[in-house]
């Protein structure tokens, strides 16, 4: 049926080989693009070729990858950094996790790499304590390197020496933020700082650092491998090779995905993820994670990079991505994902600390029923003040969410307000389930099921729910086998 | 192991690595065991799958190994079978007991066990 849509550059050991046996990596020509970069290439070389594969971050950004490690070439420093960002923390996403345990020599590797060509001899992989296998395999894994001296003093009789140390983050989202995550190596609090300084120049330990998400790093071993130029024909002007994607959500094939930059959001979600579960109609895919936005049917066909994500109100990201379904409450999706930042705020500056507090709140007026329509208006206003003033990148992306439900479902939003009603049927403040009188028998499960014991009726008679009492929890309507129960 | 001192002697170790794995006539049994194949039974397959090999006495013939995620969340656990000069192929939803049936279907028989197959939506770069 489906033509392969897949390529896989990032993944392509991931599943194919025993990530715990150094000896399968390099069977596959592990460790040759280092070996080769240390005999024939200067570290200019390596930076030309990265910019040549216009590879850039696959953490969310999209910064050109040459070019960061060029700034921290230039930079001065008595010493420099190399610095794996493995603090995975978008929710539904686990793409590095999967690239950690399935392939964990291409992460090493590549950190020596971009230290040969940066001119770090040190490297600090910061992954989630929550990733137990990952830091096993990447244990395994390193201390296989370092005895074959693929890792450490002079690496294969050259000059160069390049160590790794791991660190373990202790849960806190924003530490995926660049400047948070230097500061929680350095055993400080997890905040951000203002940028600039950006890490080029002034990073670990005040040194110049190279920050890498994983995936990108993935990559980089095999665009040594096969050329700059091919890996460059991958993918669209702007965005070449490609993306992985953790597809989870209403879709029938979850799953993670590798697919070419400019491949469309239905080739993903139909051709790939084998559509949308028991039959039911495509709302919205969410990318980006809590820093992205919904993006509404009317995108499926665009063919997705960085730029045209951005465009339509969303972003790559990191590569969560969770599809809806029609019984999906928009409303309720951003509040899921706003009291994700607000909990997740580190509470430095006050934009974020306080104003995505406020805009949860209104988000919960809305869902319970008592927001009006001022509510919209300051919302959205002040969404955007909060991505204008917020001091690091979590707090500039949380209002995100909200803003682009707001755009492309403001009906759902008004629904909410004016006539108090969730069109989905999920907010259950907004809910009302109804006994229809003619379609009862009173077989009495609904009765049954009905935790607060506010269903009346004699047997094998019409029963009535009492709205006082009923807590609509919506068991009645599960439990009810002759559609007699309608919820509004 | 050795610390390698120079590229030809990674050179070495990759060829000789590479006979060790694609030039043997053994066929490949590859059960995906990242997190989320362990917590789908990956690891109870997998002992199966290798109790199976033991008792038939296949041990020289094949090779079982543990790697990372396949990708084919919707239908863990995951395994794929290679036998040497024949397409590999991917299998979803094995349990202990499907396990020892594509053990005695593909591996005794030859005979690829249909109703399993995963079809396999993507291609890996050269």
């Amino acid at each position: 049926m489906s033509t392969k849509k897949q390529l896989r550059i990032a993944l392509k050991n991931c599943g194919v080989i025993d990530p715990e046996n150094i000896e399968e990596y390099i069977a596959r020509d592990g460790y040759m693009a280092m070996a080769n970069i240390l005999t024939d290439m200067t570290p200019e070389d390596v930076i030309d070729e990265l910019k040549k594969s216009g590879l850039r971050g696959r953490g969310g950004g999209g910064f050109p990858t040459g070019l960061k490690l060029e700034l921290a070439r230039k930079n001065q420093g008595k010493k420099k950094y190399i610095v794996c960002n493995a603090d995975e923390g978008d929710p539904g996403a686990f793409m590095d996790r999967s690239i950690l345990e399935g392939d964990p020599h291409a992460v090493l590797e590549a950190m020596a790499i971009c230290g040969y060509a940066v001119g770090a001899s040190n490297g600090y992989i910061y992954i989630r304590a929550e990733y137990p296998l990952a830091i096993e395999r990447l244990k395994i894994a390193l201390k296989q390197a370092y005895k074959l001296g693929l890792i450490g003093k002079n690496i294969l009789g050259s000059s160069f020496s390049f160590d790794i140390e791991m660190k373990y983050g202790a849960g806190a989202f924003v530490c995926g933020e660049e400047t948070a995550l230097i500061n929680s190596i350095e055993g400080n609090r997890g905040e951000p700082h203002f940028k600039p300084p950006y890490p080029a120049e002034k990073g670990l330990w005040n040194m110049p650092t190279t920050v890498n998400n994983v995936e990108t790093l993935a990559n980089i071993p095999t665009i040594f491998n096969m050329g700059a130029a091919k890996f460059a024909k991958i993918g669209t002007k702007t965005s070449k090779g490609t993306k992985v994607f953790a597809l989870a959500g209403n879709v029938n094939k979850v799953g993670l995905v590798e697919v070419p930059m400019g491949t469309t959001l239905r080739e993903i979600v139909f051709d790939i993820g084998g559509g949308i579960t028991d039959g039911k109609g495509f709302k919205a895919v969410q990318t980006g994670g809590p820093s992205g936005g919904c993006i509404p049917a009317q995108f499926l066909d665009v063919p997705i990079d960085y730029e045209s994500l951005k465009e339509i109100g969303s972003m790559m990201g990191s590569g969560g991505m969770i599809i809806m379904d029609e019984n999906t409450c928009m409303v309720d999706i951003a509040k899921y994902y706003l009291e994700f930042t607000t909990d997740e705020s580190c509470g430095k500056c006050t934009a974020c600390r306080i104003g995505n507090k406020r805009l949860y709140e209104i988000l919960q007026k809305i869902t319970d029923g008592t927001g009006t329509e001022e509510d919209l208006v300051k919302l959205k206003e002040l969404g955007e003040i909060i991505k204008d003033t917020s001091l690091c990148g979590l707090g500039q992306s949380a209002p995100n969410p909200v803003l682009s439900t707001m755009k492309y479902f403001y009906d759902e939003y008004e629904a909410h307000v004016k006539d108090k009603t969730c069109p989905a049927g999920i907010c259950s403040s907004l809910t009302k389930y109804e006994i229809v009188k003619d379609k009862c028998i009173g077989c009495t499960l609904c009765a049954k099921a009905c935790p607060a014991a506010c269903i009346i009726g004699k047997v094998r008679e019409p029963h009535v729910i009492d709205q006082d009492k009923c807590i609509k929890c919506g068991a009645c309507y599960k439990a009810c086998k002759f559609d007699a129960i309608t919820k509004s | 192991m050795k610390k390698l001192k120079n590229v030809d002697e990674l050179k070495a170790l990759r060829d000789d690595c590479l006979e060790k794995f694609k030039g043997s006539e053994k066929t490949r049994i590859i059960v995906g065991m990242a997190t989320c194949g362990i917590a789908a039974g990956a690891g109870e397959v997998f002992d199966s799958i290798a109790g199976e090999i033991m008792k038939l006495g296949l041990g020289d013939k094949v090779t079982v190994v543990r790697s990372g995620c396949m990708g084919a969340c919707h239908s863990e656990p995951t395994v794929e079978i290679a036998v040497p000069g024949e397409e590999s192929v991917l299998y979803g939803n094995i349990d202990s007991q499907r396990a020892k049936v594509l053990v005695r279907n593909h591996i005794m028989r030859n005979e690829v066990v249909s109703e399993l197959v995963l079809e396999k939506t993507y291609k890996t770069i050269s």
